[in-house]
């Protein structure tokens, strides 16, 4: 039986943590609508404040959304001129801070060992790298970097956290997917690309760990758009 | 119209072929296999777009595959389906061969031969009459016998996320780009879990370290030509 697709899971994820206002942002951030004016309303040519204007227009209470803003504030505005651009990269630069988290709390917590440990280890290396590699990339390209959101995680045993890695990879994959036809310069395309199928060779090979499907879109990986993301992740932000 | 590909026709200076025995000394699996494989050195942000804009420049027209597949997005969709083809022939020996695979390995083919099937069946009907034609493939063996079968089968694999990888920013109409990317991951999904199947300790699940490497078509082709598959 095959899960389901991660856009479906994470809409519901969706429904049930964002009140009325996430109609708004879905309806602002879906393709059809001019990204760069919807930029331009969140307060900045696209640097960290996207992640906290997100959750500000969710509603979400006052603890999450102030330390988001607080992300957000630090990160002030971006002076890169491809705004558009820059978002994304912010957008990936969050998700893989919350990844790296995700790996550092698992490898501290004991609950594996041997191959599995290890190979845990090196995603988690990985996902550091990406980190890494994201901020420079947006420093070098004169925009200021997203704030480490600090992600905090249920871990509690071995099979639990299996299967939320299997979730937690796939929706970085899916999130990936979701903003290929929207970056405009092929570099950082390229570097996207080069990313977001090593998120897709982690998920599947947790997937195969965990007996789970290793590919819950079928033949062709179905992208998530940053709203239904941002609502998935919205649990795990501090 | 309709494009027929053979190996001859893509190699027509023997260009692909000089490349290939320039890795002299290999078999053909081993060469495909350190074709697959770079350095995956943790690098900084400036250093990778430094490191990726050449490979994606060159991913633009120096990496388009050859006039033979036809112009523009055509081109690079017959060659993504020529790619496509050889893994579904691959695959579908490998099911007709019915070996004896560990449940794994099973579930693997499993997959891998729905999602190849279903790529060329996607990618013929969307060029329509200007579809190459399937090649005639002759696997050696290298399907029919568990342990070439996966070792092969990640070789390929690898070798789809490169190719793909590689022409994704020299797609031009959008709908395309999305379904080369949609079809990238799927590749990188497979070529993961068999990496681990060969590989339990988990190293071969990302050959090139935390960033996959375009190739351009011309490097892809040499290696495919390399095996001798395509006969």
């Amino acid at each position: 039986m095959s899960s389901p697709s991660i856009e479906q899971s994470t809409c519901e994820a969706g429904e049930e943590s964002v009140r009325q206002p996430a109609g708004i942002v879905e309806r602002l951030v879906r393709d059809d609508v001019d990204r760069k004016r919807f930029l331009k309303m969140a307060g900045g040519t696209g640097a960290a404040s996207f992640t906290a204007f997100v959750l500000a227009a969710c509603g979400s209470s006052s603890k999450s959304s102030s330390t988001a803003s607080t992300a957000a504030a630090t990160a002030a505005s971006t002076t890169g001129s491809d705004g558009g651009d820059l978002a994304i990269l912010n957008y990936a630069l969050t998700l893989e801070y919350l990844e790296t988290s995700f790996y550092e709390k698992v490898n501290a917590s004991g609950l594996y060992s041997g191959k599995v440990a290890s190979l845990l280890k090196t995603f988690g290396g990985q996902e550091k790298t990406h980190v890494e590699a994201l901020k420079g990339t947006v420093e070098k390209l004169g925009g200021t970097p997203a704030a480490n959101p600090n992600g905090k995680f249920p871990i509690n045993n071995a099979a639990q956290v299996a299967d939320l890695a299997y979730e937690v990879e796939n929706l970085g994959a899916a999130a990936y997917l979701g903003q290929a036809a929207n970056i405009q310069s092929p570099e950082i395309l390229a570097t996207a690309l080069a990313i977001h199928t090593v998120e897709a060779r982690h998920a599947a090979s947790i997937a195969t760990l965990v007996k789970k499907s290793l590919t819950p879109d079928g033949a062709f990986a179905k992208p998530a758009s940053m709203s239904m993301v941002m609502a998935a992740i919205k649990p795990f932000l501090a | 119209m309709t494009y027929q590909i053979n190996v001859d026709e893509i190699d027509s200076d023997g260009a692909l072929r000089e490349a290939a025995d320039a890795v002299s000394g290999d078999t053909r699996l081993s060469f495909l296999k350190k074709a697959g494989i770079g350095a995956g050195a943790a690098m900084s942000g400036g250093a990778l777009l430094s490191m990726l804009a050449p490979s994606a420049l060159g991913a633009t027209e120096v990496g388009r595959p050859p006039a033979s597949f036809g112009k523009g997005d055509v081109g690079i969709l017959n060659y993504a389906l020529t790619l496509e083809y050889l893994e579904a022939a691959f695959y579908n020996g490998a099911t007709a061969a019915n070996m004896s695979l560990n449940a794994q390995t099973s579930a693997f083919l499993k997959v891998v031969t729905r999602d190849e099937n279903a790529h060329v069946a996607f990618l013929k009907k969307h060029l329509g009459s200007k579809a190459a034609k399937e090649p005639k493939f002759n696997f050696k063996g290298a399907n029919t016998s568990p342990e070439t079968f996966m070792k092969t089968a990640e070789v390929l694999e690898n070798t789809g996320v490169h190719a793909y990888s590689g022409q994704a920013l020299n797609i031009t109409t959008p709908a395309y780009v999305k379904a080369a990317v949609s079809i990238l991951t799927i590749e990188a999904r497979h070529a993961s879990v068999i990496g681990l199947l060969n590989e339990p300790a988990g190293n071969d699940i990302a050959p090139n370290g935390p960033f996959d490497t375009p190739y351009t078509a011309a490097k892809v082709l040499a290696a495919v030509t390399a095996t001798g598959f395509i006969v």
